[in-house]
């Protein structure tokens, strides 16, 4: 075997960037609608892989949506979804005017080539089909997310425990071909690579951070097992934060940009470092040619989705600025309905006011 | 792939065929020293096992050493960032190595984090754990005669099984040296205590 065909088959081993999609089929039409998205949790199992023990009764009547944001936070074997809030939500989006949902898939799907990922309750392939066509219909686009940053991927079960690993790339490769076979090759595919930090697992049983090279090389691989399938990958954009150089030297202008910043103040000047990085980012990525689709959310006050609209849209060119995604960050569950609804009217707003 | 099915039965498969090769040891040491995010921030890939599993790990390798009949041994710094939950959990039977390469032993001298690694080997005194205390010439060269001198005065002799010395370096020519040196301390020490 080649050095090359050796490379192509352990991704750590590529260390400069691959020529990735540079087609001019990437750049934003005139005609392309802003899009107005929403973040949407099917599976919600992302974070601890411990349960509190307040919580180890599967069947705990949460009250608020805080308590069911805590209870269905560390993994749980079975479903953490509703199917009525679910309904409300498409339609209530639908009725804002968005015209895009990215749903989180995690283990909450019956996958053919690893049904072992699912969770108890979790949707089969021609349920997640026929919803799939119920989200086109409201005029919805739906784009999957798995998300494999290793502070976020305990949906993968035990391969969470084999990252980077020759099974790992296997069923990651497969999960990926598999969703998008699912979706109908969708115009993008999200997949996560946040917080993959030691402090983000602080909590957590199971700590593992891809670091250096290694972080890069299986980005590489995800990115190279989409854009092969003809689909844009699409990631957060908070590693940045930490290794700005790196980032600008290494990630392709195909993977779209979701920076995050929830805080309620965006005037440079008045920020603290750390926020103020977060802030920045977006100038630095417009800076630098990458598309993006800033994210907001109703995570810690009302008022910073409708500001960060405002702010990307004077920092960022239009061709570059694809629309803006809200993240509330809380379950698909009863309890979290008027949480999900309010981060819907912000983005009715702020589409009002464009 | 650690604290995976495949992963415990690697780790068996290898425990096993070690003590078979080494004919049934009186000891089998286990390590567990130092698994943290900062000892390996300049790692590619950095695992920490953390809470409960990091000790199913501990229990899962000390009951495959010690249903061959062998003790198990390890490094006990997991003590220092968890005194509590390490009494607590820590069995008896196995085997301490508490270790600090610094020069001064005064507790009431030593700032910390310092004065915390040398207060371990008293407090495994005080909670009856039998102890080899580690010292080295990686830092210094007193320190291996220095831990001697310390560990003499606070631990029984009953649960003082004797001493290490770890100078931490590749069993390669360049390093020979260094290697001796460590020695002698040994040396020195024996004759100057026993």
């Amino acid at each position: 075997m080649t050095m090359a065909g050796i490379a192509s088959t352990i991704p750590s081993i590529t260390y400069s960037k691959p020529d990735f999609n540079q087609s001019s089929s990437l750049k934003k039409g005139n005609d392309q609608k802003l899009i107005w998205v929403n973040l949407l949790h099917l599976s919600y199992n992302m974070w601890e892989d411990n349960v509190p023990i307040k919580y180890l009764d599967e069947n705990y009547q949460c009250s608020t949506c805080q308590e069911a944001r805590e209870w269905a936070h560390p993994y749980r074997s079975f479903l953490t979804f509703d199917d009525l809030t679910w309904n409300i939500l498409l339609q209530e989006m639908a009725d804002a005017g968005m015209n895009m949902v990215v749903i989180d898939l995690g283990d909450a799907v019956q996958y053919e080539s690893h049904p072992e990922i699912a969770v108890r309750n979790a949707w089969t392939k021609d349920k997640l089909r026929s919803e799939i066509i119920k989200m086109r219909t409201l005029g919805l686009e739906p784009i999957p997310k798995l998300n494999f940053a290793t502070t976020h991927d305990i949906w993968m079960g035990e391969y969470s425990r084999m990252v980077s690993t020759k099974k790992y790339y296997s069923v990651c490769r497969d999960l990926i071909s598999e969703v998008i076979e699912i979706f109908g090759s969708p115009r993008f595919f999200h997949i996560g690579m946040d917080e993959e930090t030691a402090v983000y697992q602080s909590r957590y049983d199971y700590a593992v951070i891809r670091q250096n090279d290694l972080w890069w090389g299986d980005l590489y691989f995800y990115i190279g097992e989409i854009e092969k399938k003809g689909v844009r990958a699409w990631v957060w954009s908070d590693y940045a934060w930490y290794k700005p150089e790196l980032y600008f030297r290494k990630m392709p202008k195909s993977v779209l940009q979701s920076n995050w910043y929830y805080g309620t103040e965006f005037d440079l000047n008045k920020l603290n470092e750390s926020a103020k990085t977060c802030v920045k980012l977006y100038n630095d990525l417009e800076e630098n040619g990458f598309d993006q689709i800033p994210t907001g959310s109703n995570h810690s006050n009302d008022i910073n989705m409708e500001a960060t609209v405002d702010y990307g849209n004077k920092v960022i060119d239009q061709s570059r600025l694809y629309g803006f995604m809200t993240a509330p960050w809380r379950p698909t569950l009863a309890p979290c309905l008027d949480r999900h609804k309010q981060a819907i009217a912000q983005i009715e707003r702020a589409i009002k006011n464009y | 792939m650690v604290s995976t099915s495949e992963y415990y039965s690697v780790c068996q498969d290898l425990i096993q065929e070690v003590i078979e090769i080494f004919d049934t040891p009186r000891f089998f040491h286990l390590g567990m020293d130092e698994e943290t995010a900062q000892h390996q921030q300049t790692y590619n890939y950095a695992i920490m096992r953390q809470n409960d599993l990091w000790w199913d790990d501990l229990h899962f390798y000390v009951n495959e050493t010690e249903k061959k009949g062998v003790r198990s041994w390890i490094w006990s710094d997991y003590g220092w960032r968890h005194p509590e939950l390490f009494f607590k959990k820590m069995p008896k039977s196995v085997l301490q190595s508490n270790w600090y390469y610094g020069s001064g032993f005064d507790l009431a001298q030593l700032k910390e984090p310092s004065n915390n690694y040398v207060k371990f080997y008293n407090d495994l005194e005080n909670y009856g754990y039998d102890q080899v205390p580690t010292g080295s010439n990686w830092s210094n060269d007193t320190n291996m005669e220095d831990t001697v001198d310390y560990c003499k005065k606070i631990i029984d002799p009953t649960r003082l099984l004797g001493f290490m010395t770890a100078s931490w370096l590749p069993t390669l020519s360049t390093c020979l040296d260094k290697h001796l040196e460590a020695i002698n301390q040994i040396n020195r020490a024996i004759k100057n205590n026993y």
